[in-house]
C-alpha cells in the first residue's frame, strides 16, 4: 500500500510537470509575434528509479531553456546599424541632387554657361551697352547661385545637428529603457522569457541609431558600449550622452557636430553607424567637403574664388578706354577674402561697377578692341584653373561627387534592406516560434497529462480496493 | 525597419520594395526621354556631361556670332561692289571730260555728277549693321567720314580707329574680318599723306579738276582713279576672304553642334526600349510575386486540432 501512495505522488507530480511543460508551449504560441522574443522548452529529466532503495522515480522539470542565439543576435544588430546609417545617410543626402543639379538650364552649370555666352555676346559688339549690360545680369545670376547653393549646404548642417540632437535623446530613450530592464533583471535573478525578450528587443531598437556592443553580465545584466567603447549602460546605471558642437574659430564657420559621453569626453569618432553615425558622417565629412569648417576652405568655396579671381584678373589686365590716359579694367566680382569658408555666402557682383566700366580691351601685344571679351568668354571652360581642370570640369567633379556620395548611401542601404530580412530570417528560423512545432509539442503533453491523470484514476481504484478489503 | 514582422516577410516586402524602385525609374525614363536626371543617376557621366554641355554652349556662341560677323561682310562685300561700280562710273565721267570736246561747262556739269559719287562713297563708308558702323573700325558707333570739298580728299576724317576685333572660328581661332574706312577708301602712306591709290582723294581730284577745266589734271584723275579701282578691287578680296573664312568656320561650328549633341545623347538619354522592357518586366515580377504571396498556406496545425 505505501508504494500505492508513493505512485500516486509520481503520477501527480508528473501532472505538475506536463502542466508546466503546456504553459511554457502556450507562451510560445502568444509570443509568436512578439519583438524580441526567443522560444522556450521546457526539459523533462527522469527522476531515480530504484524501489527496492525507495527512489520512486517519475519526471521532473529541468531548466527552460531558451532558443535564443547570440552570434545571431548580434548579426541581426550590426545589419541594423548599417541599414540605419545608410538610410539615414541616403534621406539627409538627398538634397544634394537639388543643389547640384545636372539638367540642363538648372543650377550652377547653367549659370555659368550663361556667363561665358554674354561674355561671347558682348565679345562681337564690344560697344553694346545692352550686351554689358546682360553680362552684368549673368554675373549677378552666377553670384545668386553661389550664395543658394551655400545657403542651402548650410540648411542641411542646421537640420543635420537637429537631428543629431533627436538621435542622442532617443540613444538616451533606449538606454533608460534598458537600465529599467537591467534593475528588474537584478532584483528577479531568476530566468525571466519575458524580460530576456524586451531586453533584446530594445539592444535591436538600439542598434537602429547607434553602433555598440552588448555583454551579457554574469548578474543577468547587459553592459552596453558605444562603439565598443564608452558605456551607455553598466549595470543599473545610465551614462547619458550628449549633442555638442566644437569649438569654433570663426562665428562665420559653422562648427562641426560633436557628441559627448557623460564625463564630457568627445566621442563622435568612437560612432560610425546607425542613424547617429551616418548624421555624424554628413555633418562632419560630407557637408564640410562642400561648405568648408575650421580647418578647409571646401570645394564649393574654392570654386566661388576661382570663378571671381580668373574673371576679375582678365578683366584688371585689360583696359576700358585708350583714353589718353588709359583706364584700365576693375574687378566684376567681389567676396569677403578674410573668411575662406564663406567665400560662395559672401560672393557677389561688385556693387560699383557699371556696365561701361567692364573692360574690352586687350592692350597685348597684339593690341585688340575685343581681346579681353573673348578671354572671358573661354574664362570657363580653359584648363588649368582649379586643380588642373576648368571651372566648368570642377564644377562637374563637384556634382559628379554629390552623386557618388548620395548614390552609394542609396546603394548600401539597398543592400542593407536585404541583409537585415536575411539575417531576421535565418534568425526566426533558430530561436523563432513555429507553430506547427508548438502544436505538435502541445498535443504530446495533452497526451501524456491525459495518461498520466488515468494513471490517477487507476491508482485511486486500486487503493479504494485496498482500503475495502481492510473493511 | 518594421518590428514585429518575421523576417522572411520582411524579405518579401524588400523584395517588392526593390521592383516597385526598378519600375519606378523606368518609367521615370519613359516620361522624360532621360537616363540621367540628377547626379545620383550615374555619378560617374556626370562630370562628362556637364562639360560636353558646356562646349556645346560655348560653340553655339560662337555660331551665333559668326552668323552676325557674315551678315557684317556680306555687307560689307555689297558696298565694296557697289564702291568699285562707283569708281568705274567715275572712271567713265573722267573719260568724258578728258575728251577734247568736252569745254568747261560740260565739265562743270559732269564734276557734278562726280561730287555725288563722292557723297555716295562716303555714304558708303558709314555703312552700318545693327547700330554698328561697321568700316569705323573700334570705335563703331560714330562714322568715320563726312564730306567736306574743303579738303584735299574731299573728305573730314572723324576717325582714326583701327579695327582689331577679331572674331573666333568654332575651335576658338581668332581671326580679323573687317578693315577700316581709312583702309578702304582714305589710303594713307606711313606719314600719313595720302596714297596714290586713294579713293576720295581721286574722285575728288577728278571733281576739282573738272570744276577748274583742268585737262592735265583731269588726265592725272583718270590715273589716280584707275589705281584707287585696282586697291578697292583688293580690299574687295579681303572681304571674300573673310566670307570664305566665316562660311568654312560655320560650318564647322555646325558639325560641332551636331557632334556635340550626339554625344550629350549618348550619355543622358533613355534608352526608351530598355527602359520598357524594365517597365513589362518590373509590373511581371511585382504581379507574380503578390499572386504567390496571397496563395501562401494560412494555416497552422492548430487549425486541425480537434
Amino acid at each position: 500500500m505505501a508504494n500505492l501512495f508513493s505512485s500516486l505522488g509520481v503520477t501527480a507530480n508528473a501532472m505538475r510537470v506536463f502542466e508546466q511543460a503546456i504553459e511554457i508551449t502556450g507562451n510560445n504560441v502568444t509570443n509568436a509575434s512578439t519583438p524580441g522574443y526567443a522560444r522556450q522548452r521546457a526539459t523533462l529529466q527522469a527522476l531515480p528509479f530504484d524501489p527496492q532503495n525507495g527512489a520512486v522515480g517519475g519526471v521532473g522539470t529541468g531548466e527552460v531553456q531558451s532558443a535564443r542565439d547570440e552570434y545571431a543576435e548580434a548579426q541581426v544588430r550590426r545589419e541594423v546599424q548599417a541599414l540605419g546609417e545608410n538610410g539615414q545617410k541616403a534621406s539627409s543626402l538627398a538634397a544634394l541632387d537639388d543643389i547640384f543639379p545636372v539638367a540642363e538650364g538648372a543650377g550652377l552649370a547653367s549659370a555659368l554657361n550663361d556667363l561665358a555666352g554674354s561674355f561671347s555676346a558682348w565679345s562681337a559688339d564690344p560697344s553694346s551697352q545692352s550686351l554689358r549690360q546682360a553680362v552684368l545680369t549673368s554675373a549677378d545670376a552666377v553670384a545668386r547661385g553661389f550664395q543658394q547653393a551655400s545657403t542651402s549646404l548650410t540648411q542641411m548642417s542646421v537640420d543635420a545637428d537637429e537631428q543629431i540632437r533627436q538621435a542622442v535623446a532617443q540613444v538616451n530613450s533606449l538606454g533608460s529603457q534598458l537600465q529599467a530592464l537591467n534593475q528588474q533583471r537584478l532584483h528577479n535573478a531568476t530566468a525571466d522569457a519575458g524580460l530576456d525578450a524586451n531586453i533584446h528587443a530594445t539592444l535591436e531598437s538600439l542598434s537602429e541609431w547607434v553602433d555598440f556592443t552588448a555583454t551579457q553580465q554574469p548578474d543577468g545584466t547587459v553592459t552596453v558600449l558605444l562603439g565598443g567603447q564608452t558605456p551607455l549602460v553598466m549595470s543599473d546605471r545610465l551614462y547619458s550622452i550628449q549633442a555638442g558642437t566644437a569649438a569654433s574659430t570663426s562665428p562665420a564657420i559653422l562648427p562641426g557636430a560633436t557628441v559627448l559621453s557623460s564625463d564630457g569626453q568627445a566621442i563622435q569618432s568612437q560612432i560610425s553607424s546607425g542613424r547617429l553615425g551616418g548624421l555624424l558622417d554628413v555633418r562632419n565629412r560630407v557637408l564640410p567637403s562642400f561648405l568648408g569648417d575650421s580647418t578647409k576652405a571646401g570645394d564649393l568655396n574654392r570654386l566661388a574664388q576661382g570663378v571671381a579671381d580668373q574673371i576679375n584678373q582678365v578683366l584688371t589686365s585689360g583696359l576700358i578706354s585708350e583714353g589718353p590716359p588709359a583706364v584700365t579694367g576693375v574687378p566684376l566680382f567681389s567676396y569677403d577674402p578674410t573668411n575662406a569658408a564663406g567665400i560662395a555666402r559672401t560672393l557677389g557682383v561688385n556693387s560699383n561697377i557699371t556696365a561701361d566700366q567692364l573692360a574690352a580691351i586687350d592692350p597685348g601685344p597684339p593690341y585688340s578692341s575685343n581681346g579681353i571679351a573673348l578671354k572671358l568668354a573661354n574664362a570657363t571652360t580653359q584648363k588649368g584653373q582649379i586643380d588642373g581642370t576648368s571651372l566648368v570640369g570642377f564644377y562637374g567633379e563637384l556634382s559628379a561627387r554629390a552623386g557618388r556620395e548620395l548614390a552609394g548611401a542609396q546603394q548600401s542601404r539597398d543592400t542593407a534592406q536585404q541583409q537585415v530580412a536575411q539575417v531576421r530570417s535565418q534568425r526566426d528560423q533558430l530561436s523563432g516560434v513555429s507553430l506547427d512545432e508548438e502544436a505538435m509539442f502541445l498535443v504530446e503533453f495533452q497526451r501524456a497529462y491525459q495518461a498520466t491523470a488515468k494513471m490517477v484514476t487507476v491508482l485511486d481504484d486500486m487503493l479504494e480496493t485496498t482500503i475495502n478489503l481492510v473493511k | 525597419m518594421i518590428r514585429g514582422i518575421r523576417g522572411g516577410a520582411e524579405k518579401f516586402l524588400a523584395d517588392l520594395e526593390r521592383i516597385q524602385a526598378s519600375t519606378d525609374r523606368a518609367q521615370r525614363q519613359l516620361s522624360s526621354s532621360l537616363r540621367v536626371e540628377q547626379p545620383s543617376d550615374a555619378p560617374d557621366q556626370v562630370s562628362q556631361i556637364l562639360l560636353v554641355r558646356a562646349s556645346l554652349a560655348q560653340v553655339q556662341s560662337r555660331q551665333s556670332n559668326l552668323a552676325q560677323a557674315k551678315t557684317e561682310a556680306d555687307t560689307a562685300e555689297q558696298t565694296l561692289q557697289s564702291a568699285v561700280q562707283m569708281v568705274e562710273h567715275a572712271s567713265v565721267l573722267a573719260a568724258q571730260g578728258v575728251t577734247a570736246t568736252a569745254d568747261a561747262a560740260s565739265r562743270r556739269a559732269i564734276a557734278q555728277q562726280v561730287q555725288a559719287l563722292q557723297q555716295q562713297l562716303v555714304g558708303l563708308s558709314q555703312t552700318s549693321v545693327s547700330g554698328r558702323y561697321i568700316f569705323s573700325g573700334d570705335q563703331d558707333q560714330s562714322p568715320a567720314y563726312a564730306l567736306d570739298s574743303t579738303q584735299a580728299n574731299g573728305v573730314d576724317r572723324l576717325l582714326t580707329a583701327s579695327s582689331t576685333r577679331q572674331m573666333e572660328d568654332a575651335t576658338g581661332m581668332p581671326f580679323q574680318v573687317a578693315h577700316t574706312a581709312q583702309d578702304i577708301f582714305d589710303h594713307r602712306n606711313a606719314d600719313d599723306t595720302l596714297a596714290a591709290d586713294n579713293v576720295f582723294a581721286a574722285v575728288q581730284t577728278l571733281a576739282t579738276a573738272l570744276n577748274n577745266n583742268d585737262q592735265s589734271g583731269i588726265e592725272s584723275a583718270v590715273s589716280a582713279l584707275s589705281q584707287a579701282g585696282e586697291y578697292l578691287n583688293q580690299q574687295l578680296a579681303f572681304y571674300g576672304t573673310v566670307q570664305n573664312r566665316l562660311s568654312a568656320a560655320s560650318n564647322q561650328a555646325d558639325q560641332l553642334v551636331v557632334q556635340h549633341k550626339a554625344e550629350l545623347s549618348t550619355l543622358e538619354d533613355a534608352d526608351l526600349t530598355s527602359a520598357i522592357l524594365e517597365l513589362q518586366q518590373g509590373n511581371t515580377q511585382q504581379q507574380a510575386a503578390l499572386a504567390a504571396r496571397a496563395q501562401m498556406p494560412q494555416t497552422s496545425l492548430f487549425d486541425f486540432l480537434k
